[in-house]
């Protein structure tokens, strides 16, 4: 990966000296996740309607909230990639797995107390189960 | 019919591949979010549950994104862009002596942004394998019909 070194034109969803749209990652997961992702940059709240590009979703988060949340972060147009934590995606699994446009797209990690589980991930699950045994004759 | 079937393997091979290389980028990715979980943890100790939480994020209007990502679709590519007009050290939200630790946890999340750009990639990679194999069965299948009702009627 390289780091761009010059800035993007306008803010956020102009397009880049890199010939690529510039875009912005968005994150739903526990406090830890959130602070761990927005130390790393990521954190923004847009200028214009005041909506951050995070979700910390705990024990008092309605599961309507994050769905909601979740479709507002889908037809964003400056939003490229959704890190959602996978419990929470189980939360809203139908949303999740409806999306199949090439963007935004979702990334399905850890959080602290819920390891990684390969058999719930979305996109996994859409990669495996091709063949059947006929497609070998 | 031979190079279809030639095609099919060779996607196949590519397909296993490159399912491989996802898993390894997603276990990867797991370990390295974990270390920061644990440093973030280890800091919050140190610091004092109440000077590491989400009363900390900056209250600075707008707050701009410094990590922002360049997509392009054909050939589908996520680069990282360091935004340098708006960089801001998030480090700073939580105090100007942040201990070593926190930076560690820092080190360890940003690591981990650049796993998932990748991992991204490879995701939608093994999905474009995915539909141009399907896509080629298909074809497959229809020729072997075709060739069956044509070998039927002969006998007949």
């Amino acid at each position: 990966m390289t780091s761009g070194g010059a800035p993007t034109a306008g803010g956020t969803g102009g397009p880049s000296l890199f010939g690529g749209k510039s875009k912005i990652m968005a994150v739903i997961g526990d406090e830890d996740t959130v602070t761990g992702f927005l130390l790393g940059g990521i954190g923004e709240i847009h200028a214009k309607t005041r909506k951050p590009n995070f979700l910390i979703v705990d024990k008092n988060t309605k599961i309507s909230d994050i769905d909601e949340t979740f479709k507002s972060f889908l037809s964003r147009d400056d939003i490229g990639i959704i890190l959602i934590s996978q419990y929470i995606a189980e939360m809203i699994r139908g949303t999740v797995d409806g999306h199949d446009k090439n963007l935004p797209a979702i990334l399905e990690i850890p959080s602290k107390e819920h390891p990684y589980d390969a058999s719930k991930d979305s996109i996994l699950r859409r990669a495996r189960g091709m063949f059947s045994v006929d497609d070998f004759k | 019919m031979d190079s279809l079937c030639e095609q099919i393997d060779k996607l196949t091979i590519d397909y296993l591949e490159e399912f491989g290389h996802l898993l390894a980028c997603k276990q990867l990715l797991d370990d390295t979010i974990k270390q920061g979980y644990f440093n973030l943890s280890r800091a919050r100790v140190i610091m004092g549950v109440n000077n590491l939480s989400r009363l900390q994020y900056s209250e600075k209007d707008p707050m701009i994104a410094s990590t922002k990502i360049s997509i392009t679709l054909t050939p589908f590519n996520i680069e990282k862009q360091i935004d340098k007009e708006h960089y801001d050290d998030t480090l700073k939200w939580f105090g100007l002596l942040s201990p070593t630790i926190l930076k560690q946890s820092q080190k360890s999340f940003q690591q981990t942004i650049d796993l998932a750009l990748e991992t991204c990639i490879r995701q939608k990679k093994i999905l474009q394998l995915k539909n141009q194999i399907e896509q080629l069965l298909k074809e497959k299948h229809t020729f072997l019909i075709k060739e069956n009702f044509d070998e039927n009627k002969k006998d007949n």
